[in-house]
């Protein structure tokens, strides 16, 4: 009998790792480029040419930029925020998005279009009422002024339900004139099988936040709050780009989401699945 | 326990550190001109001062407009602003300055304002006759020239007028090489305006003036010597100014306009490079645009009295000087202009000499309010002509007919 | 009390219990702010900030038609259409290919979402430095191999593909990601059942994963089209919105409005007629994917 693996193989041809190196070079290229010119001196920066090997590598930069700022309280600050967001969309888009895939009750409709709708105009327009609101709430400057404004969002929330929703409502069903209860069907049914999908919800929150700019810019005012985001245009002149410092820290604020990432890996390894209806 | 112990510390600590507060003084800089000079000038206040912090809170240009109009929507505004000129008229007419001629009053005579000021740089910034910003910095931009690759091609003097600064920028041109580097920043272009005896806005009229023929002809001057001539290079669309600066210390453009600002990174990138600065162009008339960060105390500031304490310090003499040297950067004193140290300064002294001549095209348009939109209309314009390459004439004739439109709307 | 013992009522009872922090955050986040500038989209002026008069729904009517309003709404519904099935169709092909026996999968899966993980103005800095038609790598090495060189970022033609482009190539790692999720929540046995029937490995795509992945699908989709819709970033941080305005983006124009020249009311009253299209375009897309598909 052929086994799954073998079918896959046959057809995991040449084309296909053909197909896989090239998005691989196309994402990677890019980010050697950023570490390269994050090594850069400021001789091969003003050269005018481009220099993908640096003529030297520099990685006094690296010092440089903690010398020039607190960056280490900047990478505290980032932390902080995007893991708070993060904790706190944990606890609640799951269980949020689980009521919106599989319950019935009045009003779903129109409370999941009003949610959605929530996500229809930019921040920045929302930006100087959530401005007024934060400062009249005397949290400007602080880690809740920075957290509140994305403890919760449409987006995880969707993304839960749409994870959700091919779970089977038989079982949710079935679990219900056992006599179980609403909390503990999610507890004991629907959590289990989110491994991946609050993986990736976490991982995206956190990624997302931890590159969030306009909000930090706007609440904060000391430079000890500042994020790594706004804490890097501290390397930049009146008219001129420390390109080989900003990259400096833009390679710095890399790696705590590629961390998360590897970190998440074994949650995204499937695991085991519910079998269907006996 | 240790852990429950520290947090009992770090919150006593907050708790009697809230309650001996110390003042602070909220102000917004550019990151670029965190000098150490300032830092000096800080660094003394809070020792005059005792219980004082001040916040020097550094942004880009765009993050602290960003920043500021948060603030203002707020009344939650910094106590000493710096701008890049043109928002003190328009954050005046919104009535979100303090006037500064009590103060001045006070204190003019002992710190030479208005006296010391060079003329125009007091005029932007005071409206029927009320102060409300004070000149930091006074910048104009001119010719910065390659030495070596202009005497190769055969031109010992940088040019003096357009021809031959286009035979010149012909001539250095060659494959990956280029003979000027314009500056894709619209404001860039009214040097030429008016050097062919153009202006900008016309305060009798009240009309933008941009689409004069003198100012049509300027534009298509810059743009034939990208798409005809090819001796100049077609700027990057973006939001920085760097591009021709780049290029010129690689050694790959000969001749930029640009001002101060650019000497620090030229130095640093390129030291071997052979460079001077020139006299701006003379055509019909010789003329440059002037530019230069202001300081203003918005209305809502909480401190403004020990605000303009700050302010008097950074527009010193001393402080000037002590902050023009090293980073070449001009400055509006009329005294500092006089300096025997800036005048022996090779750049400093150069640059200086363009303040003369050099224009505030949009001053007399920031008293209209309006400002903002016509020159986003010019920009686009510029942008029309280099990119689309469409005859100059029609295109600010088009757009000079919108700004009016904008003009005449209440 | 008959209601609430039901299964209805019961259900009812613990959303309704669920969902009230939820009611109270968005109502203070969201739905104060979304009505304070409605509000302020009736004025002309600074409403917020300074003076301004009520002038009703003379924002909205000027803004349906300025001509610079409509372009700005052309260019973005094509950067957002684009962007979207460019994102998501490889994103696609490359979850199925990567949620297999591949070898490397998980370094790989990991290489093609780095894009991501850097914060745009890094990105920005990057591919403005790659695409510098003058000191450029891209035309460094095109010109090396004899092919032709573009003004990447600063041709009107080219600017906004590639804009896309670099969107795409940001995206492309996230939208994997998710597929990569929902195609490891698929189980097994649905696959062992199709190869016990003898299916290929093209049928088991298509007729097994690919319609297991509608709710995926949607939400990528509505995702990608809101964020694209409303992208400021993409042409702030690489172009400034130009050259020539080709790359000037609705958000973008919207933004300037706002804090360039102080106009809020008319900012905000074109960022409500973007919101209008978005729910149209979300309802549509609801209609088409909202389908209950499970296993």
């Amino acid at each position: 009998m052929r086994h799954v693996a073998d079918q896959r193989s046959a057809g995991t041809s040449l084309i296909t790792y053909i197909v896989l190196a090239f998005f691989v070079i196309l994402a990677l290229f890019p980010f050697f480029y950023m570490v390269s010119l994050s090594l850069q001196s400021d001789a091969d920066l003003f050269s005018g040419l481009p220099v993908i090997i640096p003529s030297e590598l520099q990685f006094s930069n690296y010092l440089t930029i903690w010398e020039k700022a607190p960056f280490a309280r900047f990478i505290v600050n980032s932390f902080v925020i995007a893991g708070g967001i993060t904790i706190l969309h944990l606890l609640f888009d799951p269980l949020i998005g689980y009521v919106f895939a599989k319950l019935v009750f009045p009003g779903m409709r129109f409370m999941f279009a009003a949610l959605l709708s929530t996500l229809m105009l930019p921040f920045f327009i929302r930006m100087i009422p959530l401005y007024i609101l934060t400062a009249e709430l005397g949290w400007l400057d602080t880690y809740q002024g920075l957290i509140m404004p994305f403890a919760m969002s449409a987006y995880g929330i969707f993304m839960m339900r749409q994870f959700i929703r091919p779970i089977p409502s038989d079982l949710l069903d079935a679990a219900r004139l056992d006599g179980a209860s609403e909390w503990r069907i999610y507890r004991a049914v629907v959590l289990p099988q989110l491994g991946p999908p609050m993986a990736t919800l976490a991982l995206l929150t956190f990624v997302f936040q931890f590159n969030e700019f306009l909000w930090p810019l706007v609440v904060v005012s000391s430079v000890e709050m500042r994020p790594i985001t706004t804490g890097l245009t501290l390397f930049n002149s009146e008219f001129f780009t420390q390109w080989n410092l900003t990259a400096t820290g833009g390679a710095i604020l890399f790696v705590p989401s590629l961390l998360l990432f590897v970190f998440m890996q074994r949650y995204f390894v499937q695991s085991v699945m519910m079998s269907g209806m006996k | 326990m240790k852990l429950v112990s520290r947090i009992a510390v770090t919150a006593l600590g907050l708790a009697l550190s809230a309650s001996a507060k110390a003042e602070t003084l909220k102000i917004y800089w550019n990151a670029g001109h965190a000098y150490p000079a300032y830092a000096e000038v800080i660094k003394k206040f809070e020792a005059d001062h005792p219980g004082w912090t001040v916040e020097w809170g550094r942004f880009q240009w765009p993050d602290l407009r960003t920043k500021l109009v948060a603030d203002l929507s707020v009344g939650n505004a910094p106590d000493l602003v710096a701008e890049p000129g043109g928002w003190v008229p328009e954050f005046a007419l919104q009535g979100k300055i303090t006037a500064l001629n009590d103060f001045v009053a006070k204190d003019g005579k002992a710190m030479g304002y208005p006296d010391d000021w060079q003329d125009f740089s007091v005029a932007r910034n005071t409206i029927d006759g009320k102060y409300y910003g004070v000149q930091l910095h006074l910048t104009c931009a001119t010719l910065v020239y390659n030495v070596d690759l202009l005497k190769a091609a055969g031109f010992e003097k940088p040019p003096a007028n357009w021809d031959e600064f286009r035979n010149a920028a012909i001539a250095v041109t060659k494959t990956g090489r280029f003979g000027f580097a314009p500056n894709q920043v619209a404001g860039y272009f009214t040097p030429w305006i008016y050097q062919n005896g153009g202006k900008f806005y016309d305060k009798a009229t009240k009309k933008v003036t941009f689409d004069s023929p003198e100012a049509a002809q300027a534009l298509q001057f810059v743009a034939d010597l990208i798409h005809k001539d090819k001796a100049a290079t077609l700027p990057v669309a973006g939001a920085d100014y760097e591009g021709p600066q780049k290029l010129f210390t690689a050694g790959r453009a000969a001749m930029i306009l640009t001002g101060p600002w650019d000497v620090g990174p030229i130095k640093t990138g390129n030291p071997k490079l052979n460079w001077d600065v020139a006299p701006s162009l003379t055509e019909k008339g010789q003329a440059t645009m002037s530019g230069g960060v202001s300081l203003f105390i918005p209305k809502d500031a909480k401190h403004p009295a020990e605000a303009w304490d700050l302010l008097k310090r950074f527009v010193a003499l001393d402080t000037e000087i002590a902050a023009s040297v090293p980073n070449g950067m001009t400055m509006p004193r009329k005294s500092w202009a006089a300096d025997p140290k800036v005048k022996s300064d090779p750049v400093l002294g150069k640059f200086s000499q363009c303040l003369p001549y050099a224009v505030d095209s949009s001053a007399e348009l920031a008293l209209t309010g309006k400002n903002a939109t016509v020159q986003d209309l010019f920009k686009a314009a510029v942008q029309d002509i280099l990119y689309n390459n469409k005859p100059a004439q029609a295109v600010l004739s088009d757009y000079a007919a919108k700004a009016n439109a904008e003009l005449q709307k209440k | 009390m008959k209601f609430l013992n039901s299964h209805h009522g019961r259900q009812a009872a613990f959303a309704y219990l669920v969902l009230s922090p939820a009611i109270l955050y968005f109502s203070v986040y969201f739905f104060y702010p979304i009505a304070v500038e409605l509000w302020a989209s009736f004025f002309r002026g600074q409403p917020l900030i300074g003076d301004s008069e009520f002038t009703g729904i003379d924002n909205y009517v000027q803004a349906l038609t300025d001509q610079r309003v409509r372009d700005a709404f052309v260019r973005t519904a094509i950067f957002a259409i684009c962007g979207t099935i460019g994102t998501l169709l490889p994103a696609l092909c490359l979850a199925a290919i990567l949620a297999g026996p591949v070898k490397a999968a998980t370094t790989i899966r990991a290489i093609i979402f780095f894009p991501y993980i850097i914060s745009f103005v890094i990105v920005a800095l990057m591919w403005k430095s790659i695409l510098d038609p003058y000191t450029g790598i891209l035309n460094a090495v095109l010109s090396s191999l004899g092919l032709p060189t573009q003004n990447w970022l600063s041709t009107p033609s080219t600017a906004l593909p590639t804009i896309i482009a670099v969107t795409i190539w940001k995206d492309i790692g996230y939208a994997m990601l998710i597929y990569i999720a929902a195609i490891q929540s698929i189980p097994k046995d649905l696959y062992e059942a199709a190869d016990v029937d003898g299916a290929s490995a093209r049928q088991k795509f298509f007729r097994i994963t690919v319609p297991l992945l509608t709710p995926t699908t949607l939400f990528l989709a509505v995702i990608s089209m809101i964020a694209h819709l409303q992208d400021l970033s993409a042409p702030y941080l690489l172009t400034g919105g130009g050259p020539a305005e080709a790359t000037r983006l609705y958000a973008l124009h919207v933004y300037e409005t706002a804090f360039v020249e102080l106009n809020i009311g008319y900012a905000s009253a074109l960022s409500f007629l973007m919101l209008i299209v978005i729910l149209i375009v979300t309802a549509l897309q609801f209609r088409f994917l909202n389908r209950e598909v499970s296993y």
